[in-house]
C-alpha cells in the first residue's frame, strides 16, 4: 500500500513493507532495509541518532543536528485536498496572532478586496481581505482574542444555487 | 545577604526571565513568589517559585500589564520585594513608584530615572547637554510646524522613530528624501497606536551600523562601574537575535571610551540598579541611542564574562547595600555568546510558529535559559522568545563553535525554531570574521533559506517517519511475507 507523507511542500510516495530481516523502505524504484531501535536509525546498516515526535499525523525528526516535520496525508485528506472544497467561503488566518480590528460583522454585506478583520503578529499588522463578494456569515474572533494559523477568522455565506 | 531588608521577592513577569530570576532569589534564600495567568499555569516559572499567585485580565498580556493588580496581590502575599524582569511593566514609572507607595522595595532605579531615560527625547538632550556624543538629529517637538524641514536638514539616510518607542516598533528608514513626508505621517500613526504617543524625532542613520551597548550597575550611594559591552548587531527588524561580549568591532582604545562614555552617564543621571547605555556604531564614531532602565534580556553574556550575578546585584542595591567595590575590581575573561531560540519560522519571513512541545533536551555543560518545558505548548499569547542558549569560551572561535554545538544538541520537536537559522549565521563568513551590522541579515536573504535535503537526508527522514507511524507499520505487518516480497512488482 502507497502512503503520502510531506516534507515541507514536497510530497513523497513512500511503502514499507517486511522481509525476513524487518522492515524495507520503498521510495519510487528504489528499496532500503530500516530499522528503528530507540534512537537509533538504520538505513541499510548505515545508523544514525534521532530523536522522533509523533503527534497525530505529525512525525517530528531530530536528526544531524537539526528538526525536521514530516507529515502524513491519509488517502481521505489527500483526496479531498485535491478535489477542492468551498476554501472561498472560509477566511483563515496566515500566521498566528491577535486580533486589533474587526471593522465587518454578521450580515454585512462586502466587496472583493474588503478588509475583512485587522490582525497583528507581533510587530506587523495585516488586514486581512475578502476572497470574493458575498455576506459575512460569522466573525470568530473579537478584538484582543489571540488565534494559531490557519484559525477561521470570518466566514462568508455560501453561495449555493 | 543578611544585610537585604527583605524576605521574599514577588516576579512580575513569565517565561524564561522569570525562572532565572527565582533562581538567584532561591539561591540566595530568599522566598520566591511569581505572578501567573492562567495560559501559564504549567509554565516553569509557577513550578519554579515557591509561591505562584493567578493574576487575571481581558488577554494574558494585559495581566502582566496590570500594575495595581499585581501591587495589591503582592501586599496580600506580604513580599518584600518586586522584581519586574523586562518588558511588561519593567520601564513603567507609575508602577515603579506604586510598588514603593505599597511599602515595597522596587529592584530597579528609581522613578525619576525610568521616566527620563523612557522620554526618547528627553533622555536624547540629557545625554548631549552633558557632552556625550548624540547623532545630528531634529526633535518635532521643539518647533513641530517646522519638524519636516528641520529633519530634511538632517540629511539622508535618517531614521525617524516615535519619541515614546522602543523595540524597534514604528522606526523607519528614509533613504530618499522625496518620500519623507509620507513616511512621517506613517511613522506618526504607528506611534499612535503602539505608544498612545504620535511624537516623532528623527536621526542621522549611520549605514552599516554596530549595536553596542554597555551593562552598567549603580548603587544608592552615588557608586557606578560599567561592567564591559555588549555586541547586539545581528538583529532582524531592530530585534537582537545574536549577542556578544566583547565585541569583535571595537580596538581597546574604542572600548575603553565606550565603557567610560556609558559610565559617565550613568553617573550623571545618578542612575541606582542595573542599566544598559546603548551606542549606534560605524566608522569609528559612537552615538548614545537610548538607556534601558532594567535587566536587558541578554544580560547572561555579561554575567559569563565577568562571573557576576546580575539579579544577585540587583537585589543587593535595591536594598541599599553598596557596590563595596570599584571599576578595576570589574574584569572580563574568554568570550561568551547569547543566541535567541525563537518558534519563528525563517523561510516565512520569520512569521511566528505555535505547536506543542513534544520533546524537550537541552544540552548537557551549556546555560540554557528556557520559558518552555517538555509537555507545554507554545503559543501566540506571547513574544516568541522560547529560551536563550549561552555559551563561554576560551575566545571568540571557541566560542562559536561551542555555541554551533549546543544548537546542534538541543532537540525541541512539535514547534518550529530557529535554530537551523542560527547555525547558518553562525557558519556566514562575516559573522564569523566578526565584520558585522545592523542590517547583515536583511543584505543576505539565503540564510533565511533551508537548503534543500538531499536524497539520503531524505530516505532517512521518511525512514524514520515511516517507521514511527503506526498506520505504515501496521499495514506492513498485515500483509504476508510472501507477498511482502513481492509487493513492489505488483503494485
Amino acid at each position: 500500500m502507497q502512503h503520502m507523507i510531506a516534507i515541507e511542500d514536497a510530497l513523497h510516495r513512500v511503502w514499507l513493507s517486511r522481509d525476513a530481516q524487518g522492515y524495507v523502505l520503498h521510495l519510487g524504484a528504489q528499496q532500503w532495509p530500516v530499522a528503528l531501535d530507540g534512537t537509533a536509525l538504520r538505513v541499510a546498516g548505515a545508523a544514525s541518532p534521532v530523536t522522533i515526535a509523533v503527534d497525530g499525523d505529525r512525525v517530528y525528526v531530530h536528526i544531524d543536528g537539526a528538526a525536521h516535520e514530516l507529515v502524513y496525508q491519509s488517502p481521505i485528506a489527500f483526496h479531498a485536498a485535491e478535489a477542492g472544497g468551498p476554501a472561498e467561503d472560509m477566511v483563515r488566518a496566515p500566521m498566528p496572532g491577535s486580533v486589533i480590528a474587526t471593522p465587518v460583522t454578521a450580515g454585512d454585506s462586502v466587496a472583493a478586496g474588503d478588509t475583512l478583520i485587522v490582525i497583528e503578529s507581533m510587530k506587523l499588522e495585516t488586514a486581512v481581505k475578502a476572497p470574493r463578494d458575498g455576506v459575512v456569515e460569522t466573525v470568530n474572533f473579537a478584538v484582543g482574542q489571540s488565534f494559531e494559523r490557519d484559525a477561521l477568522l470570518v466566514t462568508l455565506a455560501s453561495q449555493e444555487g | 545577604m543578611s544585610e537585604l531588608p527583605f524576605r521574599s521577592v514577588l516576579v512580575a513577569n513569565r517565561g524564561e526571565i522569570a525562572v532565572r530570576i527565582l533562581r538567584t532569589v532561591k539561591a540566595l534564600g530568599l522566598q520566591g513568589l511569581v505572578v501567573y495567568h492562567a495560559a501559564d499555569r504549567d509554565s516553569p516559572a509557577v513550578r519554579a517559585a515557591d509561591i505562584a499567585i493567578e493574576i487575571t485580565g481581558p488577554t494574558p498580556v494585559a495581566a502582566y500589564l496590570d500594575g495595581a493588580q499585581i501591587v495589591a496581590k503582592a501586599r496580600a502575599a506580604g513580599a518584600g520585594a518586586i522584581h519586574p524582569g523586562y518588558g511588561f511593566l519593567s520601564e513603567n514609572a507609575g508602577f515603579a513608584r506604586a510598588v514603593a507607595e505599597a511599602g515595597i522595595v522596587f529592584v530597579g532605579p528609581t522613578p525619576e530615572a525610568i521616566e527620563l531615560m523612557g522620554d526618547k527625547v528627553r533622555a536624547r538632550n540629557f545625554v548631549a547637554e552633558r557632552g556625550f556624543p548624540v547623532a545630528p538629529s531634529a526633535i518635532e517637538d521643539d518647533d513641530p510646524a517646522s519638524f519636516n524641514e528641520r529633519a530634511r536638514a538632517v540629511g539622508a539616510p535618517l531614521l525617524i522613530k516615535p519619541s515614546a518607542g522602543g523595540g524597534g516598533k514604528g522606526m523607519r528608514i528614509v533613504r530618499d528624501l522625496a518620500i519623507l513626508d509620507d513616511e512621517i505621517v506613517r511613522a506618526r500613526s504607528e506611534g499612535q497606536r503602539y505608544f498612545g504617543d504620535g511624537r516623532l524625532y528623527v536621526e542621522r542613520y549611520v549605514e552599516r551600523p554596530r549595536h553596542i551597548e554597555v551593562q552598567v550597575l549603580g548603587d544608592a550611594h552615588g557608586n557606578v562601574v560599567h561592567l564591559f559591552e555588549r555586541e547586539c548587531s545581528i538583529q532582524r527588524r531592530f530585534q537582537k537575535i545574536i549577542e556578544e561580549s566583547p565585541s569583535p568591532g571595537l580596538t581597546p582604545d574604542e572600548r575603553t571610551r565606550i565603557c567610560e562614555v556609558a559610565a559617565g552617564i550613568a553617573r550623571a543621571a545618578g542612575y541606582r540598579n542595573a542599566g544598559t547605555v546603548e551606542f549606534i556604531y560605524g566608522a569609528g564614531e559612537f552615538y548614545f541611542l537610548e538607556m534601558n532602565t532594567r535587566l536587558q534580556v541578554e544580560h547572561p553574556v555579561t554575567e559569563e564574562v565577568t562571573g557576576l550575578d546580575l539579579v544577585a546585584e540587583q537585589l543587593r542595591v535595591a536594598g541599599g547595600a553598596p557596590l563595596g567595590y570599584g571599576q578595576e575590581a570589574v574584569t572580563s575573561s574568554g568570550h561568551a555568546i547569547e543566541l535567541r531560540l525563537y518558534a519563528e519560522d525563517s523561510t516565512r519571513d520569520f512569521a511566528p510558529t505555535t505547536g506543542p512541545v513534544l520533546i524537550y533536551r537541552t544540552p548537557a555543560g551549556v546555560r540554557v535559559d528556557s520559558g518552555i518545558v517538555e509537555g507545554g505548548r507554545v503559543t501566540a499569547a506571547f513574544d516568541p522568545m522560547l529560551a536563550k542558549v549561552i555559551v563561554h569560551g576560551a575566545d571568540r572561535v571557541e566560542a562559536i563553535a561551542k555555541a554551533d554545538k549546543a544548537l546542534a544538541d538541543l532537540v525541541l520537536l512539535g514547534c518550529r525554531t530557529n535554530a537551523a537559522f542560527l547555525r547558518r549565521l553562525l557558519a556566514d563568513p562575516d559573522f564569523a570574521s566578526g565584520d558585522m551590522h545592523t542590517g547583515l541579515i536583511a543584505e543576505k536573504p539565503a540564510l533565511a533559506e533551508d537548503p534543500p535535503l538531499d536524497e539520503d537526508q531524505m530516505t532517512r527522514l521518511l525512514a524514520a517517519a515511516a517507521l514511527s507511524l503506526r498506520t505504515m507499520r501496521d499495514a506492513a505487518d498485515a500483509v504476508p511475507r510472501l507477498h511482502a516480497a513481492m509487493g513492489g512488482w505488483r503494485n
